[in-house]
């Protein structure tokens, strides 16, 4: 199975959110083989926080704008060009709701990575698999 | 309407897909006319799709207008740019499609237009007044709908 590994960053890499990258990795793993780890960053993002990403064997994407458009765009290239079997998301955010939908409709398996607060009650219902970050 | 089109002689492309940025495009004061819209667009294409986003806050006589037209609206809970990225790629991965277009003055469809003249097809802007520069940059065909 190939897994995609898309990480809104502005959304998930905070101070108040405390995500451990290694440990996400890992529990993907369990999907199949990571074929693309993509994480967006906005440009306000430290180069410490791009230099640890990059460590970790994570393509990192800077957007000038906002980043839910590139990652939608990435995500849906993945999907629609059958790249992947598994779309795996770490966001909180309900935009990426229609690319759950589609995703499910071509039978690809959806799972999000969030946390507790402020979570998406839609992607919570959409998703074949939520897995809540402790 | 030239004379080639007139007895069906001009050879249309194969098809397109036509999106519409709805909360961006259908605003009272912009007072665009949809269905002259894509009338100007069937002059030399062959729309497949034809769909118009739009936000929640779209009243029901705006849906059934867009409807009347012979465009499918889409609802969108979350954000209009968002939902219209990712159907806009779908299309691109539609071997019936082979241009795209789109109607908006949102400069983050830069990166989308990119994408879709990455897949070798044609991407046109359909405008009302003046193309946004950073937009018409990247357009194959600018379509200006007055």
């Amino acid at each position: 199975m190939r897994v995609g590994l898309f990480i809104d960053g502005p959304n998930m890499m905070r101070k108040d959110v405390h995500v451990n990258i290694k440990n996400i990795l890992e529990q993907c793993k369990q999907f199949g083989n990571l074929t693309i780890k993509k994480i967006y960053l906005n440009k306000h993002a430290t180069e410490g926080l791009i230099y640890a990403m990059k460590k970790e064997g994570l393509e990192v994407i800077t957007c000038e704008f906002d980043v839910d458009i590139p990652l939608a765009i990435d995500a849906s290239e993945a999907v629609f060009g059958d790249k992947i079997d598994v779309l795996v998301l770490l966001t909180r955010d309900t935009d990426y709701l229609p690319l759950l939908v589609k995703s499910k409709k071509r039978g690809i398996l959806t799972v999000v990575f969030g946390i507790g607060m402020g979570f998406s009650v839609a992607l919570k219902h959409t998703a074949d698999k939520v897995i809540f970050i402790k | 309407m030239d004379i080639l089109s007139f007895f069906g002689l001009r050879k249309k492309i194969k098809g397109i897909a036509f999106f519409v940025n709805g909360p961006d495009v259908l605003s009272h004061k912009k007072n665009v006319d949809m269905q002259k819209t894509i009338k100007k667009i069937k002059e030399d294409y062959e729309v497949r799709v034809a769909k118009v986003y739009l936000d929640q806050f779209a009243s029901d006589k705006l849906i059934e207008a867009v409807n009347n037209q012979g465009y499918e609206s889409n609802i969108c809970i979350s954000d209009v740019n968002v939902s219209m990225s990712i159907g806009i790629m779908e299309e691109v991965h539609n071997p019936n499609i082979e241009s795209i277009a789109i109607m908006t003055s949102n400069q983050l469809f830069t990166s989308v237009m990119k994408k879709v003249k990455e897949h070798k097809k044609k991407i046109i802007l359909v405008c009302e007044k003046e193309a946004p520069k950073e937009l018409a940059r990247e357009a194959d065909r600018i379509i200006v709908v007055k």
